[in-house]
């Protein structure tokens, strides 16, 4: 059994909801941008989450020297049109008074934070087995 | 192993299998964890206590060598991932997974724990003292 592995898996899916973490943080940074017209207001990011390989690569009988890596995480722009809000006296307002706002949605922005978070102490707890199972391991044979 | 090999019997022979399916089991919860975001992902489950409850059952009406052959058989079928379900359809669900989670270690501790008493049975026929 090898605990290396365990922990790999882990440090991937902690990667992963790190990367949720401050993408959501960089949406809300950008929640309230405008744009100029012409240019192209922040467009929120979204992470996107896959499985990376079979499990099977993780088998004790497999032994290719693969990275191992449970889950990769990708940022991709969310396709949605800016949102025009009316308001003639802004700065970057258009011929027409509209003003292209970045479209962060801010509620969903903190669910995923919240997500995220749990999903983060879900895979230290999976560290924390890990490590305990690899300590009791050590102990076998020191039985009293 | 050679060695501990005279020392194998079928009940020390089952914790092993059992450790390295427990062991197995929580890389699997690990790998699901670390998927508990991601699109598309269907969990991994592995079931090996009916295996070895099988082959724990037939142990009275064999010989102990052919159980220890069987159940290392098991232990290969194991560890080149025969017993791991992966079901498209189920989605993570983080509360489910740290139950099995800290059920797994739980359980773990408790084969180390008798196998610990196993080995201090051993020690004591090597040396002669009783120990308390």
């Amino acid at each position: 059994m090898d605990y290396f592995k365990s922990f790999a898996i882990s440090a991937s899916g902690l990667a992963a909801e790190k990367l949720r973490l401050e993408t959501a943080a960089l949406n809300l940074a950008n929640a309230d941008t405008t744009a100029a017209p012409g240019t192209e207001p922040y467009r929120s990011l979204e992470v996107v989450g896959s499985a990376t390989q079979a499990f099977a690569s993780f088998l004790p009988t497999d032994s290719s020297e693969t990275s191992l890596s449970a889950v990769t995480a990708t940022v991709q722009p969310r396709i949605m049109p800016p949102r025009m809000v009316y308001d003639p006296a802004h700065p970057h307002a258009d011929t027409n008074g509209f003003v292209a706002r970045a479209n962060v949605d801010s509620l969903s922005e903190m669910v995923t934070i919240l997500r995220a978070t749990r999903a983060y102490e879900a895979n230290i707890k999976a560290i924390n087995a890990a490590k305990a199972m690899a300590q009791q391991a050590l102990e076998i044979g020191s039985g009293k | 192993m050679s060695m501990l090999d005279s020392l194998s019997t079928v009940a020390s022979s089952t914790v092993h299998v059992a450790l390295d399916a427990l062991a197995l089991r929580q890389q699997l919860i690990s790998t699901n964890l670390a998927n508990a975001n991601s699109a598309q992902y269907g969990s991994y489950r592995i079931d090996f206590e009916q295996a070895l409850q099988r082959e724990v059952d037939s142990s009275a009406t064999r010989s102990p060598a052919e159980t220890l052959e069987s159940l290392r058989s098991l232990r290969g079928e194991l560890s080149s991932g025969a017993h791991i379900k992966e079901s498209a359809s189920a989605a993570v669900e983080i509360d489910q997974e740290m139950i099995r989670l800290n059920e797994t270690v739980i359980r773990y501790q408790a084969l180390i724990q008798g196998l610990g008493k196993y080995g201090s049975l051993a020690r004591m026929a090597i040396s002669g003292e009783v120990k308390p």
